[in-house]
């Protein structure tokens, strides 16, 4: 399954490093990666990445990112080929909503938005 | 005051008072404002030996354990530790000297990432760059070691930053620690539906009940339910080991009547656990038939390699508490069906001929010393025999490393153990491979007078690979050979350890009473039958019902 995570974590060393380490490790291959400083919110870093999750669960590797520290959101997109219906529990979040920026989760709530896009 | 001292201040501004750690050139900062702390430092003589006394230290008292080593190879020498923490969530401190900032990145001397070496066994990790942070960082720290599921924290601190003046403030207000979320109140009446119409309910016990301190909770839970009970390696003595409801521990070399209770179950209420492979054995044929209620206060870990079917994320005390309040289920006959399966297959003591029957030995031990003894074991055979024939009335009470399988932890993690609980008695159960990793620390039993006591069960071998190569690879044996040991019992009396060797069945008394009798740390010297192998057994590949019992 071919997924796009969006993530925002806190802009500090090793936070971008920590969470692609942490899709490759648990056994997802990145197809591609562009991170950005939010510009009007000093202190954050925007993160898309396309994931190839093969086998695994993406919900899983959401909630995964999700724990660490420097993560602040993390929203799920599953790509084109995937029907709406095979998304697992799939919630509408609109594309302006999808960014997460702002929103602060609270330590190991494990919600994970997600939406097909 | 520097920036040394305010990391120390912070520490026991936090009630820390106990550090494990070995000086170093960029620690010494640190060690210098030691000298003026109240905290005590114990000096191991390994720093692996340091994390894994800190690693048991952290499970005793459920604070976090803390650690210390100089930049470079004291650094390095923490990462089985820290790993260790990590894969058994235990709150874990590690504080890392480094070169200072100027020259990091220059491959200066003793300079390693260890921030990078790290990433993937800590919970979170810092580098201080900043000496103004350094109380901050220190509270922040101990504070994500312990909330939700524990794991190791990692603070790297660059030399200039500890010799750098830094702020520290009196007062300074506490971070409060996350709140795990509300239970989904969809999801309990889901698991409440599944509990009621469930015909073969079965709860399966792991390390989370024992870190969440809700052993009470789960006590009442299972009794007023009257729920048959398995436990995962770290999940025992949660509920006690002679609890009516308990049918053992599941998976690779768990109980029979455990695993068959689970395989035939309709409904698994897995509370702190996470289908780890060892206990699940061949994933898609384990509890085929169950549907599945898991209670986790790590969300990543419900419906991770089993999908559940009621997600309770959050506070285990009040999902317990809420179900406890379910209907006693009709389940008459499938308890009798369980506890007729435990009958079947309860273990046998009479070993044939005059050789010590681990088994046997280490039954009589545990009998003998009572169940809220610490037993701290080693990786191997002994450590599933412990795990098998020891009663444990806690889970704090069984240190052992599940998910990592360090050999070499027994010693420090009871070394750890003791100096939390100075009065209990703390025994280790170790291999004659095991002994060998950290055997240096018999150095730090001797210079703080801990009493441990050593068990090394001696069968010449590097029994449980030798027991896979006897099994799975045709008796081909390969490097498992320990017939050239060291006089155990010699080498520990070189440290100014009191030790004995005993060989025979009959001398198994006499091996219990000089543990016993002995004040001061105490080793005994077990030969046993190099032939004798860990039953039953669940080979690999293969779903639980498929074990191989004992052949007669
Ligand atoms: C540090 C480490 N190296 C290697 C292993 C692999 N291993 C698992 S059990 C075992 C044998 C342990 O021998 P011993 O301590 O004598 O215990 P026995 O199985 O004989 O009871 C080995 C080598 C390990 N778990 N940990
Ligand atoms: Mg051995």
């Amino acid at each position: 399954m071919r997924i796009r995570l969006e993530l925002v974590l806190t802009d500090i060393g090793g936070a971008l490093i920590r969470a692609l380490g942490l899709i490759e490790r648990r056994g997802h291959r990145i197809e591609s990666c562009h991170a950005e400083c939010v510009e009007d919110i000093p202190g954050r870093q925007r993160v898309q990445v396309t994931v190839n999750t093969h086998e695994r669960s993406p919900e899983v590797l959401a909630r995964q990112l999700l724990r660490l520290y420097d993560v602040l959101a993390v929203d799920l997109f599953a790509l084109s080929e995937i029907s709406i219906e095979q998304v697992p529990r799939v919630v509408a979040v609109s594309p302006s909503r999808s960014l997460g920026i702002g929103d602060v989760k609270t330590a190991n709530s494990g919600e994970v938005r997600t939406a097909n896009g | 005051m520097n920036g040394a001292q305010v990391l120390l201040k912070a520490l026991e501004d936090a009630g820390v008072d106990t550090i494990f750690g070995y000086p170093g050139g960029a620690i010494m900062p640190v060690y210098d404002a030691l000298v003026d702390s109240p905290i005590t430092h114990i000096l191991c003589r390994h720093e692996q030996g340091a994390a894994l006394a800190a690693d048991g230290y952290a499970r005793v008292t459920g604070q976090p354990g803390i650690c210390m080593a100089t930049s470079g190879p004291g650094a390095t020498n923490l990462i089985t530790g820290i790993a260790n923490a990590y894969l058994d969530s235990v709150p874990l401190l590690a504080i890392t000297g480094q070169v200072a900032t100027p020259v990091m990145g220059t491959d200066a001397f003793q300079e390693v990432d260890i921030f990078g070496i790290t990433l993937p066994v800590v919970k979170h990790s810092f580098i201080l760059k900043d000496a103004d942070q350094i109380q901050q960082t220190v509270q922040q720290a101990l504070r994500i070691a312990q909330e939700g599921r524990p794991g190791p924290v990692l603070i790297d601190l660059p030399k200039d930053m500890a010799l750098a003046d830094a702020s520290y403030q009196a007062l300074a207000a506490e971070v409060p620690a996350g709140e795990p979320p509300n239970l989904p109140p969809q999801s309990l009446l889901v698991a409440e539906q599944l509990l009621k119409s469930a015909k073969k309910p079965v709860a399966y016990v792991g390390g989370g009940v024992g870190m969440a301190r809700c052993e009470t909770n789960l006590r009442h839970f299972i009794t007023r339910l009257g729920l048959p009970t398995v436990a995962t390696l770290k999940g025992l003595g949660a509920l006690p080991s002679n609890s009516p409801w308990f049918l053992g521990m599941l998976g690779m070399h768990g109980n029979p009547a455990a695993n068959f209770a689970v395989q035939e179950s309709d409904l698994l209420i897995c509370i702190g656990a996470r289908f780890d492979d060892r206990a699940t054995g061949k994933l898609d044929g384990f509890a085929p038939a169950a549907k599945v209620i898991h209670i986790d206060i790590d969300g990543a870990e419900v419906s991770k390699l089993r999908t559940a079917d009621a997600c309770l994320i959050g506070r285990m005390r009040s999902a317990l508490e809420h179900l406890s309040e379910v209907g006693v289920p009709d389940i008459g006959p499938w308890r009798d069906r369980c506890l007729e399966w435990v009958r079947q297959h309860r273990p046998r003591y009479d070993y044939p001929g005059d050789d010590i029957y681990a088994p046997h030995l280490l039954r009589r031990l545990s009998e003998r010393f009572g169940s809220d003894t610490y037993i701290s074991c080693d990786v191997g055979q002994h450590q599933m025999w412990v795990a098998q024939h020891c009663l444990f009335d806690h889970p704090s009470r069984h240190l052992s490393s599940g998910g990592l399988g360090t050999m070499g932890y027994g010693l420090p993690a009871a070394i750890g153990a003791q100096l939390a609980r100075p009065e209990q008695t703390v025994v280790v159960v170790s291999g004659d491979g095991s002994i060998m990793m950290n055997l240096q620390e018999m150095a730090t039993l001797m210079r703080y007078r801990l009493p441990v006591k050593i068990v090394v069960l001696d069968n010449a071998a590097l029994g449980m690979v030798r027991q896979w190569q006897e099994l799975f690879f045709d008796h081909r044996y390969s490097e498992v050979d320990l017939s050239d040991n060291p006089d155990f019992a010699r080498l520990a009396e070189s440290f100014g350890l009191q030790s004995k060797s005993i060989q025979y069945a009959d001398e198994i008394d006499a091996g219990l009473a000089f543990l016993e009798s002995s004040s001061g740390p105490c080793l005994l010297h077990v030969k046993i039958d190099p032939q004798a192998n860990v039953w039953p057994l669940v080979p690999p590949g293969c779903s639980n019902d498929h074990m191989m019992e004992q052949p007669k």
